[in-house]
């Protein structure tokens, strides 16, 4: 017995020795093979080159509103085809914020639609030369389109082609409404206000909620990236009239406008974006004579929800 | 204390510090803040031949540009901030008018673009008592927190200007947290 336990230890002694020396052979040539291997940059640039190749494919697949500062909120921006709600109360550059990411898009080759069913054209345009935004050239183009449409007018079709279609998932809605204009096909869509659609159809809540989740839908299926505006309370808790925007919207943008003494401070925050990383701060936002602009290190002093 | 006196304490105080950053609150009585104001400002632009941001929370920039320009100081060392809640906006070239006392957000963006300038060697606020005028101890606290802290990083040498009054006092223990030295003249 005691041999065969020497005879085992032996062996056992034996293959820790052998390990080891494995390992003093592996330590001592190693400096030499790290002297010997290529530059520790060549051997990363191709994987270098395919990573920015994957950030140059990615940074298609995003929208930037081209607004200083706004972009930075977000790692790469809003994912191309996705719905954003933009909530505020009155006063918070809504209106400018959707004009200005429309204007941007426009002016870097995208088509873009301006639906209004609040404010003229001739108004909508007005800000635009407020801003000294050269839109003309943009029209004449076809790339910026800015079309108002009368809520009221609107809802007796809806109402109409919701009867009809009951029980249909998807509902072609420009077929009976002519959302958007017939051969104009946008990248991008601003429709102000939802706040004034919800109005129009006064108690018949239903038909609206059905309505907004088809509009939502319909831009969807065609990737267009779209912008609601809803009209809030100034320091709102829920960002829509009916609060089931929010949910159907893949993204949310709140602007304030904070009351601080007897003067307003405006700060904008990106609420939710599904599908992008952002920042969750409340950052300070100025609406100057150049448009908005935005300042994603500025805390802001004002209370919220005072 | 007489003038010569506040002069000869200032000067003494500022002398002490060697460092070409950090921030100090010098407190004063309010009789004698004016002059102190005076001193410090004609030390650092004289003595250090520094260029600086004077925010300017009690008096317009016209009423601060004829204070200094008796006392011989080189106003064109000097960039104005002016938020005493002017009617009319600043026609001075070095001078920017604020809406309001109360946004500090907006004086907070003031002072952030103004220290963009590489000349600018000190940041003077005149006076965190004044802030408290019009804000809350709370927002006061957090806005001299957050701009001490941005203003410190970036290597300024930071003046902070606090009467000796109740309510300013009360902000003192705070504030030493995060200051170099409290300076009692």
């Amino acid at each position: 017995m005691k041999k065969i336990l020497s005879k085992k230890r032996i062996r056992t002694t034996l293959k820790a020795a052998q390990r080891q020396k494995r390992f003093a052979i592996k330590t001592k040539i190693s400096p030499k093979l790290k002297k010997q291997r290529p530059p520790f940059q060549k051997r990363v640039s191709f994987a270098k080159f395919s990573k920015d190749t994957k950030k140059a494919q990615r940074a298609e697949e995003f929208v930037k509103t081209g607004i200083a500062g706004f972009d930075a909120l977000l790692d790469q921006g809003i994912p191309k085809g996705t719905s954003v709600l933009v909530a505020g109360g009155t006063g918070t550059g809504k209106t400018i914020f959707c004009l200005q990411t429309l204007f941007n898009a426009a002016k870097n080759g995208e088509k873009c639609l301006y639906l209004s069913f609040e404010e003229s054209e001739q108004r909508l345009k007005k800000h635009l030369d407020d801003f000294k935004w050269d839109w003309r050239d943009l029209e004449k183009k076809g790339l910026l389109k800015i079309v108002r449409k009368e809520p009221f007018s609107m809802t007796a079709s809806i109402e109409a082609m919701l009867a009809k279609a009951k029980g249909e998932l998807l509902i072609d809605i420009n077929e009976v409404l002519e959302i958007i204009p017939k051969g104009f096909q946008p990248d991008l869509i601003a429709v102000d206000s939802i706040t004034a659609i919800s109005s129009a159809f006064g108690k018949k809540e239903e038909g609206y909620r059905i309505f907004i989740e088809q509009l939502f839908r319909y831009f969807e299926t065609l990737t267009i990236t779209s912008f609601f505006i809803s009209e809030t309370e100034q320091m709102p808790t829920i960002y829509s009239s009916s609060g089931i925007e929010e949910f159907l919207a893949d993204g949310v943008v709140v602007l304030y406008a904070i009351k601080q003494g007897n003067i307003r401070e405006n700060a904008i925050e990106v609420l939710k974006l599904r599908g992008a990383k952002h920042q969750k701060k409340i950052v300070a936002m100025q609406i100057t004579d150049k448009g908005i602009e935005i300042y994603p290190e500025q805390e802001v002093f004002g209370k919220i929800g005072e | 204390m007489n003038p010569t006196q506040i002069r000869k304490k200032v000067v003494v105080q500022l002398a002490r510090i060697k460092s070409k950053n950090g921030v100090y609150i010098f407190v004063s009585k309010s009789k004698d803040y004016l002059t102190v104001n005076k001193e410090i400002i004609s030390y650092l632009t004289k003595n250090l031949k520094f260029c600086g941001v004077y925010i300017s929370l009690n008096n317009s920039c016209k009423t601060m540009l004829e204070i200094f320009d008796k006392e011989k100081i080189d106003t064109k060392k000097l960039l104005f901030i002016e938020s005493a809640g002017q009617e009319q906006k600043s026609k001075v070239k070095n001078c920017v008018s604020l809406q309001s006392n109360q946004s500090l957000t907006e004086l907070s963006l003031s002072i952030s673009t103004a220290c963009k300038n590489d000349m600018i060697k000190f940041v003077f606020l005149d006076s965190v008592s004044t802030l408290l005028i019009y804000n809350n101890l709370e927002t006061t606290e957090r806005f001299v927190h957050y701009m001490v802290n941005k203003i410190r990083n970036m290597g300024f040498f930071v003046v902070l200007i606090s009467i000796d009054e109740e309510k300013s006092n009360q902000l003192l223990p705070i504030l030493s947290q995060f200051c170099d030295k409290i300076i009692q003249i």
